[in-house]
Order: C-alpha cells, then sequence, then structure tokens
C-alpha cells in the first residue's frame, strides 16, 4: 500500500469517527433518557419481584386455609350425619312403640270379646241384661281403641316424611365430597402457578419464593380428586351415563328431558393419579395413549376428563 | 348379601352405607381405597362392589381391573359412584367393566334401581 493510500484510509477512518461523534450527540439525549428509564424499571421491577414473593407466600397460607375449610366441613357433616342417625335412631323407636300400642289394641280388643262369650255362656239368659250392659261398655272401648288407633296412624303417617327428610339431607351432605374435591382441585392450581412464578423468579435470577417446599406441578399420589366435580342435581349426568351404559355409544343430549344443557365442560386432557385436569400442562404418556385409543383407555391413573356429560339413561343403555 | 364398599370419603362411605341399610342391605363391609379394598377382598368375601372413582393409592377404575383379574372375584358385579360424569368417563368405566355407573350426587332409588339391575345382570 502506497503512503498515498495509507493517508487516505487514516482520512476515512477520521470521518467515521466523526460521523459516530455527531451520531452520538444526536442520540445523547435518547441515551439519557433510556438510561434513567432501565434506572426507573430496575427500581420497579424490584418492587414487582418482592411483591410476586410476598404474594407466593400468600399462596401458601391460602391452601393452608382451604385445607383447613376442607376438614371442617368434614367434621361437620360428620356431626349432621351423627345427628341424623340419632333422629332416625328415635323415629324407629317411636314407630317401635306405635306398633307396640296397635298390638297392644288389638290383644285388649281380643280379651274382652273372650270376656264378653265367657259371660254369655255361663251367665244364661237371666242375666242377659248385665251381658248386654258389658256389651255396651266394650263397645265403648271398642270405638275409643278405634280413635286411638286412629291418631297412632296419624302419627304415623307424619313420622314418614319426618324420616324422609332425614334421608334427604344425609344425601344432600353429598355435597361435602364434592366440594372437597373442588377446594383439592383449586389448591392444585394454586400450587402449579406457585411453581411457575419459583421458576419465573430463578430464572431472573432472584432465588426461590418465600416458602419451604414447592408443590410438583402434578398432583400428588393422594392428590385424587375430580376438577369437574360439581353438585348438579339435575340428572343429566346421570341420563347419560345410563344411556351410554345401555349402548348408546352417541348419548343422547344432556339435559333433553329437563331442558338443561350438559351439566359438564368441555374436552380436556387427563391429570395423572386419578386427578382430572381441567387443561394446561404437558400431556404425559397415557394422556396421548388414551387420545389414540379413542379416549377411553385403560388409564391405570384412571383419568380423562373429556367429552360430554353421560346421562344416567345412556349409562344404562352401554350396560344393557 | 355381603356388599364391599369403597370411597377415600369417610362422608360418602356412611351416605353409601345409609342408603344400602335403607334398601334392605345390612352386611357392608368398608375400605377406605383400592388398596385397602383389595387387601379385604378375600376376608370380606364380598357378594358385591360399590366403589368411588378417584381414590389415592389405588383409584376404582384400577380395583375393578384387579378384581375382574381375580379368579374368584371376576364375577362379583360392581357398581361405580364417582363425581366424574363426561362419557369418556363412563367408557373408560365400561372398559374396565364396572357393572353400572352412577353420578353424584345420587338419589337413594337410583342406587335401588343399579343394584339389582347389577344383580340381574349377573343371576
Amino acid at each position: 500500500m502506497s503512503s498515498h493510500q495509507q493517508v487516505q484510509k487514516f482520512l476515512d477512518k477520521l470521518d467515521e469517527l466523526q460521523a459516530i461523534f455527531v451520531l452520538s450527540r444526536r442520540f445523547a439525549p435518547f441515551l439519557d433518557e433510556l438510561f434513567d428509564f432501565v434506572q426507573d424499571i430496575t427500581v420497579l421491577l424490584e418492587e414487582v419481584n418482592t411483591t410476586i414473593r410476598t404474594r407466593s407466600g400468600h399462596m401458601e397460607r391460602a391452601t393452608e386455609h382451604l385445607k383447613s375449610v376442607t376438614e371442617a366441613t368434614e367434621v361437620a357433616t360428620s356431626e349432621i350425619l351423627d345427628h341424623s342417625d340419632e333422629v332416625l335412631k328415635d323415629l324407629r323407636s317411636i314407630e317401635d312403640q306405635l306398633s307396640t300400642l296397635e298390638d297392644q289394641f288389638a290383644e285388649e280388643a281380643e280379651a274382652d270379646n273372650q270376656i264378653l262369650t265367657l259371660l254369655r255362656d255361663e251367665l244364661g239368659e237371666e242375666h242377659d241384661e248385665l251381658v248386654d250392659e258389658v256389651a255396651r261398655i266394650q263397645d265403648e272401648k271398642q270405638d275409643l281403641r278405634d280413635e286411638w288407633a286412629g291418631q297412632l296412624q296419624e302419627t304415623r303417617d307424619s313420622l314418614s316424611p319426618i324420616r324422609d327428610r332425614m334421608n334427604q339431607i344425609m344425601m344432600s351432605l353429598q355435597m361435602q365430597d364434592i366440594t372437597e374435591q373442588q377446594l383439592s382441585s383449586v389448591n392444585h392450581l394454586i400450587g402449579t402457578v406457585r411453581n411457575r412464578i419459583d421458576a419465573l423468579l430463578t430464572r431472573l435470577g432472584t432465588g426461590e419464593a418465600d416458602r419451604e417446599e414447592a408443590p410438583s406441578a402434578e398432583p400428588s399420589r393422594t392428590a385424587t380428586f375430580n376438577m369437574n366435580a360439581e353438585y348438579d342435581r339435575s340428572g343429566d349426568k346421570q341420563r347419560m351415563a345410563d344411556d351410554l351404559m345401555a349402548g348408546n355409544e352417541g348419548g343422547a343430549p344432556a339435559g333433553r328431558e329437563n331442558g338443561g344443557g350438559p351439566g359438564g365442560t368441555s374436552s380436556q386432557p387427563a391429570a395423572p393419579n386419578g386427578a382430572s385436569a381441567n387443561g394446561g400442562g404437558a400431556a404425559s404418556q397415557s394422556d396421548i395413549d388414551q387420545m389414540f385409543d379413542g379416549g377411553g383407555g385403560d388409564s391405570p391413573d384412571g383419568g380423562n376428563e373429556g367429552g360430554e356429560a353421560a346421562s344416567q339413561e345412556e349409562i344404562d343403555e352401554l350396560f344393557q | 348379601m355381603k356388599f364391599l364398599i369403597v370411597d377415600d370419603s369417610p362422608t360418602m362411605l356412611r351416605i353409601i352405607r345409609n342408603a344400602l341399610q335403607k334398601i334392605g342391605y345390612d352386611d357392608i363391609v368398608e375400605a377406605e381405597d383400592g388398596e385397602d379394598a383389595l387387601g379385604k377382598l378375600e376376608d370380606a368375601d364380598p357378594d358385591f362392589v360399590v366403589t368411588d372413582w378417584n381414590m389415592p393409592n389405588m383409584n376404582g377404575v384400577d380395583l375393578t381391573a384387579n378384581i375382574r383379574d381375580h379368579p374368584e372375584y371376576a364375577d362379583v358385579p360392581i357398581l361405580m359412584i364417582t363425581t366424574r360424569g363426561m362419557k369418556e368417563d363412563v367408557k373408560t368405566a365400561m372398559k374396565a367393566q364396572v357393572n353400572n355407573y352412577i353420578v353424584k350426587p345420587f338419589e337413594p332409588e337410583v342406587l335401588e334401581e343399579k343394584v339389582d339391575s347389577c344383580l340381574e345382570a349377573v343371576a
């Protein structure tokens, strides 16, 4: 390279340097603003980070609260069942006493008849007037017994609806099992959110949230619940299940008998360990197998919650 | 007629027991999950099994499959009572060879109808 070329190259570099200086001057205010913004956003991010860690701790407390609610409802339900059992036992005792009284009335009437027959046989015609008087008194006694028997029957009739209502109360307590499953599913969701937050905080290099141990994103081995559990007394699902059982593969539309819609939710993948998932999360091999198996596979964890609600008729048809 | 009822919810065990007693079945053994039920199977020697689906350790579908593989109890009627009311659930239960299926919450009349239906089917 000649000296001229070298000088020219040097001048070109100077031009480039000058251009950079000009550009820097032009963008300097913007860079200042950008720097200020980064400083502000850093403070903000730290606040967000602190809030997330704090909230994650709150989630753990919420989980504990939900567990407490579940335990409390279980205890309360058990107490209601105890009281219901006692009431039903008392009702049976009252009915037994009524039966005993009715038996006693019948025995007394039979004894009166025997006395009257004996008097007629033993006393002869000269005491007809006395026997007739005894018969009249016994008729009055029988009228009284009939009246009491009627009252006993009324009492018995009034006990029947009480027993039916008590049984209905006991059956209504199925809601405890259903709400327990609903609360378990909420707890599972909270656990999943906490795990996601942990992962986020770890990626941000700020460590884990303020808690001791993170629940698995997957339900635990004992976390067996149906996320779609609901206290639906319409009977739509039972009818659909009956139809399926009766062999109607397509199943009748849920709610066709009472105008209601399907009681369930849309198709979801299965969650491990018997917990039915309500969407989200990676599919396990069993989920995939089930999908390829037409949705009715023999899942070891029993968890395909997808599809439409089954009515009892559909279930019956499948099983016939 | 001896019943083995399987549910991890003590509440449901009592409700099912009461409902069965109401329709005249008093000989009842309880188990808290599928594993417990399998362990009690031979001692309980049930004529009828009523099981939940979602349970820890072993769910109702697996329990059904295990009972169907059992040389002595393969033909025992199995009624599933569960909150799972989707078509795919019912189909899965059918594949596991339950005899009938009830969606919670249920009425005692439905339980009686299904028990009778199961007994007729295996008679």
